[in-house]
C-alpha cells in the first residue's frame, strides 16, 4: 500500500464511507421491537495517525460523520458522535504508547498495538460512538433501556464487520 | 495580541474546537431533524416558559397604572349600581296608589378622576384631580376614593378640578358614628394630617374608642355610610355638652391616586327647596 499518509487516509476515507452506505446501511437486525444498524465508517477515525493535531483530528471525525449523516437523512447525529470520539481517543491512546513513542504517521493498527490492545481500544471507542449515536437520536435519557439495548446490539454488529474488515486488510498504518 | 492569539489556541484549541463542532453537530441536530427539534424546543419551552412569566410579571408591573386606570372607571360604574347610590323611591301604605316610575331612582352617579397635585401640609389644602366641566364635573360634588372621603370639589376648569380636601381648615363634613345614628362635624384642626376631629357628638351618648366614622348622607356631597375612619380617642371639655373625638383617617392622604367624583343628582332639587323655604 502506498505509504504517504494523506493519501492512504483518504483511501480509506472513502472506502469506509462506501461500505456503510452500501453494505451496512442493508443490514439491519431486528430483536422484538429493537432494531440497529451496523456502524464501520468510525473505524477511520481510529485508525488515524496518532500524532495527528486533535483538531484536525475532530475536524475529519466530523467531515465522515456529516458524510454518512447525509445518506442517514439524519444531519448532525454522526456528526456529533464522531466528533465526540475523535477528541477524546488520545486520552486513551496516550496509555498505550510505547516507551520510546509511536513512531511518526504510525497508526493504531491492530499490527502495532497487538490484537489485545487493539480490540480493547476500538471497542471502547465504539461503544462511546454508538451511544453517544443513540443517545442524541433519542435526545432523552428517559429511554435509557431502550438506547442501551440498542447500543448493544449495534455494538454486535458493528464489532463483527471491524473484525473482518481488520482480517482482510490488517493494515499496518 | 497574536502571542495571547496563540496561547489561548494552543492551549484551549482542541477544547474550542471540539465545542464549536459539537456545537454545530446539535444545531444541526435541532434544526433539520424533526422529533429532536420538538424535544428540544419543547424541554425549551420550560425553560423560556418560565422566563415569559418572569417578563410577564415585569411587564404587568409596568402596565399597572393603565390596569389601575380600567379597574378605577369599572369600580366607578359599578358604584353607581350599588344600594346607596339609589334614591328610595318605593312609596309605603295603601293610601298612595300611585306609584312613580320605579322603586329605585339613581341618585348618585360615579367618575373616575386620577389626582394631579396633592398637599397634606400647609393649613389649607387643595387637590387637582384630573377631570373638569368637560367631565361632568361641578362644585359641590363630593369626592371619595376607595378608602374614604377625600374632599369637596370648589373649583373647575374644562380639564381640571380643584378640591378642597378634608386636611382644609374650612372643611366641615357631616359624619356619625355607625350604629349610632347621631351625628357631627367632621373638622381639621390643621395639625396632624392623619386626624380629624368630629364634633357636635352630644356627651350622653355612648362612644367607644375603634368604633368606625362614616358619612352621614345629610350633607348633599356624599351618600351615606361611606367609611371615614376609626375613633381614636374620646374627649370630653369640662363644661362642655358635646364630645370632641379624635378620629383617625383610614384614607393616607398621603399616598391617594384614584378617586371618585360623586355626582348627586339631586343636588340641585335639594337646594331648590330649601332655597325656596328660605325665600319665604
Amino acid at each position: 500500500m502506498n505509504s504517504n499518509p494523506i493519501l492512504r487516509n483518504a483511501i480509506r476515507f472513502i472506502l469506509l464511507v462506501l461500505m456503510q452506505i452500501l453494505v451496512m446501511k442493508q443490514i439491519v437486525i431486528s430483536i422484538g421491537p429493537f432494531a440497529a444498524e451496523g456502524f464501520v465508517y468510525p473505524l477511520f477515525i481510529l485508525l488515524l495517525p496518532i500524532r495527528t493535531p486533535r483538531e484536525l483530528q475532530m475536524l475529519l471525525g466530523f467531515s465522515i460523520g456529516i458524510i454518512v449523516d447525509a445518506f442517514y437523512d439524519s444531519y448532525g447525529l454522526h456528526a456529533a458522535a464522531s466528533v465526540l470520539i475523535a477528541g477524546s481517543r488520545d486520552f486513551w491512546l496516550h496509555r498505550l504508547e510505547p516507551r520510546g513513542g509511536f513512531p511518526a504517521n504510525a497508526s493504531p493498527t491492530r499490527r502495532r498495538l497487538k490484537s489485545g490492545p487493539f480490540y480493547q481500544y476500538v471497542a471502547i471507542f465504539m461503544g462511546i460512538h454508538l451511544f453517544a449515536y443513540y443517545l442524541t437520536m433519542a435526545f432523552s435519557i428517559f429511554l435509557f433501556l431502550t438506547i442501551l439495548i440498542k447500543t448493544v446490539l449495534s455494538f454486535i454488529i458493528s464489532m463483527i464487520f471491524i473484525f473482518i474488515l481488520m482480517s482482510i486488510f490488517d493494515p499496518e498504518d | 495580541m497574536y502571542s495571547l492569539f496563540q496561547l489561548l489556541l494552543g492551549r484551549f484549541g482542541p477544547i474550542l474546537t471540539f465545542l464549536f463542532l459539537e456545537g454545530f453537530c446539535f444545531f444541526l441536530i435541532v434544526r433539520t431533524n424533526e422529533s429532536q427539534s420538538k424535544i428540544f424546543w419543547s424541554s425549551a419551552n420550560v425553560v423560556t416558559g418560565s422566563m415569559y412569566k418572569v417578563v410577564a410579571g415585569v411587564r404587568g408591573y409596568g402596565d399597572l397604572k393603565g390596569q389601575n386606570r380600567l379597574l378605577s372607571e369599572e369600580i366607578a360604574k359599578i358604584r353607581t349600581q350599588l344600594a346607596p347610590s339609589f334614591y328610595d323611591n318605593n312609596l309605603q301604605g295603601d293610601t298612595v296608589s300611585q306609584r312613580i316610575d320605579s322603586t329605585r331612582l339613581q341618585r348618585y352617579t360615579y367618575l373616575h378622576a386620577e389626582i394631579e397635585k396633592n398637599s397634606i401640609t400647609n393649613l389649607n389644602n387643595m387637590i387637582t384631580i384630573n377631570q373638569g366641566s368637560l367631565h361632568g364635573v361641578k362644585p359641590e360634588m363630593g369626592v371619595i376614593s376607595s378608602d374614604g372621603v377625600v374632599g369637596i370639589v370648589r373649583k373647575v376648569s374644562k380639564h381640571y378640578a380643584l378640591v378642597m380636601s378634608v386636611l382644609h381648615s374650612q372643611s366641615k363634613i357631616s359624619a356619625s358614628i355607625r350604629g349610632s345614628g347621631y351625628f357631627g362635624t367632621l373638622v381639621w384642626t390643621g395639625l396632624d394630617p392623619r386626624y380629624l376631629e368630629l364634633q357636635d357628638i352630644p356627651k350622653h351618648t355612648k362612644v367607644k374608642v375603634g368604633q368606625l366614622v362614616e358619612t352621614s348622607g345629610f350633607s348633599t356631597f356624599f351618600p351615606a355610610g361611606i367609611l371615614i375612619g376609626k375613633v381614636e380617642a374620646v374627649d370630653l371639655p369640662s363644661g362642655e355638652s358635646n364630645y370632641r373625638i379624635k378620629v383617625r383617617l383610614n384614607l393616607e392622604m398621603s399616598s391617594i391616586r384614584h378617586v371618585y367624583v360623586v355626582n348627586n343628582l339631586h343636588q340641585d332639587e335639594l337646594k331648590q327647596l330649601e332655597q325656596d323655604d328660605k325665600d319665604e
